[in-house]
């Protein structure tokens, strides 16, 4: 009994302790701040907000989405 | 490095202002993608092996299900009915799920960690060693050693094995966070940690608590059904998630409509997720205020499921015309609708008047598929139709084939969602009518009630295979032509323009 | 942001509070779970005895538990009063179990109390053998590779089958015999150890 007990709490305390520090760190490190921007930080120069990035093989909006290499 | 093409498609100029990016173009992109070649196939690969292997004990258990004398007729072991069930489950979900999971998560990390992948070989010797530990727990229980716990079959030296390689991956993960480029962590990120770096501690535990030190009695089950809905809260569910929120902006090109919102939905699926697991066990012989708060929990998780349903609703408004030429898209949408409707279905089966209607019959299978099937399943197939071609750097050799998959899933599954509900319901309803004080019909009747359903089901599941087999096939052509640049328009690598 | 003390503190707790809920009490709630002494100084629940433990194995290395259930709920939301399964089960019935296999599915009938009304072994094992045949329209597979057919050494074997109660077609040729392996053995012992009828206070029957 008691080492089932000391097993789960150990693991419930650690593992709520590390939410509870990544929580706090997030806050420290501005991740809440300026939200609208971490939505956009996927996108970059050459897939820009605006540009779809994936199609069906073959079809023109395939071969127009993605740069020939001129080969 | 020379400016490459910046015209958008709505003519809208990409500001190049902001600090956070550091991937400036496609160039940059597609190292950080070749980093992770042959790690995130490796992963693919084998992921998609163990789901043709799944698919295969899937179809023997359905078959023989409304017909028992089927092939051997009960003379070999390897083959009688809850073993071959049983390697279905462990296949599919250990096998499958979770290594195709893994596999996404890792290009996921590279890439929203802006740095090519580091320590390959931590991960590749965690794939290495999570296959082996699949391959011999499947062995051990079409041999007779399945342990009987649900989704805790493979014997525990199996799950030891397992544990390691989650380790392995889980001490990657913080040192990919590590070695990451300064700035914004995105959604799918907090996701992914969530489930690689807390899920094998969930692992380990239960293992502990079921198996090295039993807890008594019916604690079991309570470990048992924590365990199976942490499965789906901390693990599937956030890959699936972590995808999804990636890849439907990242394809349509516009960012997620809230984004406060999805930060507000993680914390709120953690919170809750782990209060569910005892509506596994509503009506049974355990504490009545476990079933209680697990049923509260249940109807709560209304909360981030809408969170994520009304985010990727809005992101997509105006842009679903992109389910038609985006095969990604397409399968991570219906996912991402299939994570919306299992999850207000689950809520429901959790009230008691339905729950005493539908516990124990083909109801909660029909449920289960819809969730990691039609939920996770079709994510991780959209995000394999993304990430694949950016790796082996050439197209997909046949749109048709996509298509074919694409319908051979969406039939398929719906057609085992309406068999397996309608039959359960059947089955449940019977269960419960009376004539004056005697029940109506008797057990058997309602058994055979539902061979109908199960007649069906194996037809979805047949139907389900052809679309795995399309899918498998496709997949093997692109590795065979990994490296090599064929003629066609190279899709994802803008070379420097002299 | 300038409570955030109290704010983490808060999330700390609520995270906590799950895992305390669904783990810490119920591991003493249900641990602390004795039998009850009987009059003649026995347990209820009794605790099994040799054959019917090793059974516990063989029935999870079989996947028993998908299809059948170990659990009766009320009988007045439920349907589990209609097909004679015994009373309701509480927590207190499985602490004697090295191995608890409450169930997800019927496919076939609970199991809790099957011993109760088929204490026979020697049903079981036809049973096991070929289940449409005692129990017309089943589902369940068969599991004969669990018996072995054997040439008759002088006598035939004490718990050989009855061969005559099952079709001609599984009958084995002339001069053999079928006998259950120790795994099948062993599990219908467990099946039968499976019994609900000992009386517990907190059960009003």
């Amino acid at each position: 009994m008691l080492l089932p007990t000391v097993v789960i709490s150990g693991v419930m305390i650690l593992m709520s302790a590390s939410a509870l520090a990544a929580l706090y760190w997030a806050t420290q490190d501005g991740q809440f701040m300026n939200l609208e921007k971490g939505a956009e930080s996927i996108f970059d120069k050459d897939e820009p907000i605006g540009k779809c990035t994936d199609a069906f093989p073959g079809t023109s909006s395939s071969a127009t989405s993605f740069t020939n290499n001129g080969k | 490095m020379s400016a490459i093409g910046t015209e958008t498609t709505l003519g809208q100029e990409y500001s190049t202002a902001v600090p956070h990016y550091r991937i400036e173009d496609a160039a940059e992109r597609s190292e950080l993608d070749a980093s992770t070649r042959f790690p995130v196939l490796l992963y693919l690969g084998s992921g998609l092996f163990w789901l043709l292997v799944g698919t295969v004990f899937a179809l023997i258990a359905s078959f023989k299900l409304h017909n028992p004398q089927l092939f051997d007729g009960g003379t070999l072991s390897w083959l009688a009915w809850p073993r071959v069930r049983t390697a279905h489950l462990n296949a599919v979900i250990y096998g499958w799920a979770s290594t195709a999971g893994i596999g996404v998560g890792i290009w996921l990390i590279a890439r929203l960690c802006r740095t090519p992948l580091r320590y390959p070989a931590i991960v590749i010797v965690a794939g290495i060693f999570w296959n082996i530990g699949v391959a011999i727990g499947i062995t051990a229980i079409l041999a007779g050693q399945s342990t009987g716990v649900e989704w805790l079959e493979f014997p525990p030296y199996v799950a030891a094995i397992l544990f390691f390689s989650y380790i392995l991956i889980s001490i990657w993960t913080v040192l990919m966070f590590y070695y990451r480029e300064p700035g914004h962590i995105y959604v799918s990120q907090w996701y992914l940690l969530a489930a690689f770096i807390w899920f094998p501690w969930l692992y380990a535990t239960t293992y502990l608590l079921i198996f090295a030190y039993p807890v008594q009695g019916v604690l079991q089950a309570i470990t048992n059904w924590w365990y199976g809905h942490n499965v789906l809260g901390l693990w599937f569910t956030p890959i699936g998630l972590a995808s999804a929120y990636y890849f439907i902006p990242k394809v349509i090109g516009r960012p997620v409509y809230s984004y406060y919102l999805s930060a507000l939905g993680f914390w709120t699926l953690a919170f809750f997720y782990a209060w569910n697991g005892g509506h596994h066990l509503i009506g049974g012989p355990i504490p009545l205020w476990i079933q209680t708060v697990s049923i509260v929990a249940s109807v709560m998780m209304i909360i981030p499921v809408s969170v994520v349903a009304i985010n990727h609703h809005l992101t997509m408004t105006g842009n679903f015309h992109y389910l038609i030429t985006s095969p990604t898209l397409r399968f991570t949408v219906f996912g991402a609708m299939s994570y919306t409707l299992v999850s207000l279905q689950g809520m429901s089966m959790a009230i008691p008047s339905l729950n005493y209607i539908t516990h124990f019959t083909h109801y909660t299978i029909g449920h289960s598929h819809l969730g990691l099937y039609s939920f996770y399943t079709s994510i991780i197939f959209g995000a394999m139709y993304y990430i694949v071609p950016r790796l082996t750097e050439c197209e997909w050799p046949s749109a048709n084939l996509i298509k074919l998959h694409f319908w051979c899933v969406f039939y398929g599954s719906a057609l085992m969602f309406v068999c397996l509900s309608i039959g359960g319901i059947t089955q449940g309803t019977m269960w419960l009518t009376k004539s004056g004080e005697l029940p109506a019909f008797q057990f058997i009747d309602t058994v055979q009630s539902t061979i109908p359903y199960l007649i069906g089901r194996s037809v979805a599941g047949t139907i389900l295979a052809i679309g795995h087999v399309v899918f498998a096939y496709h997949f093997g052509l692109m590795i065979l032509r990994m490296g090599q640049r064929t003629g066609q328009p190279t899709l994802f690598i803008e070379p420097a323009k002299a | 942001m300038n409570r955030l003390p109290t704010l983490f503190l808060g999330f700390f707790l609520t995270f906590l509070s799950a895992w305390l809920g669904l783990i810490l009490i119920p591991t003493f709630q249900i641990g602390a779970l004795k039998p009850e002494v009987t009059e003649d100084g026995g347990y209820s629940p009794p605790s099994p005895a040799g054959s019917a433990i090793a059974g516990e194995s063989v029935y999870a290395a079989n996947g028993c538990v998908l299809c059948h259930t170990q659990q009766v709920r009320n009988k007045i939301d439920t349907a589990d009063g209609q097909y004679g399964w015994g009373r309701q089960t509480v927590a207190r019935d499985y602490i004697a179990q090295r191995r608890v296999f409450l169930g997800t599915m019927r496919t076939g009938p609970d199991l809790a109390s099957t011993g109760a009304s088929k204490s026979d072994p020697a049903w079981h094992h036809l049973h096991l053998y070929n289940p449409q045949h005692f129990a017309t329209g089943s589902l369940m597979p068969s599991f004969r590779y669990l018996y072995k057919t054997q040439k008759i050494l002088g006598q035939r074997a004490a718990n050989a089958l009855d061969v005559a109660r099952l079709p001609e077609a599984d009958r084995p040729p002339a001069g053999y015999e079928i006998v259950p392996t120790r795994d099948a053995q062993d599990l219908v012992a467990y099946l039968i150890s499976l019994n609900r009828s000992y009386s517990l206070k907190e059960v009003k029957e």
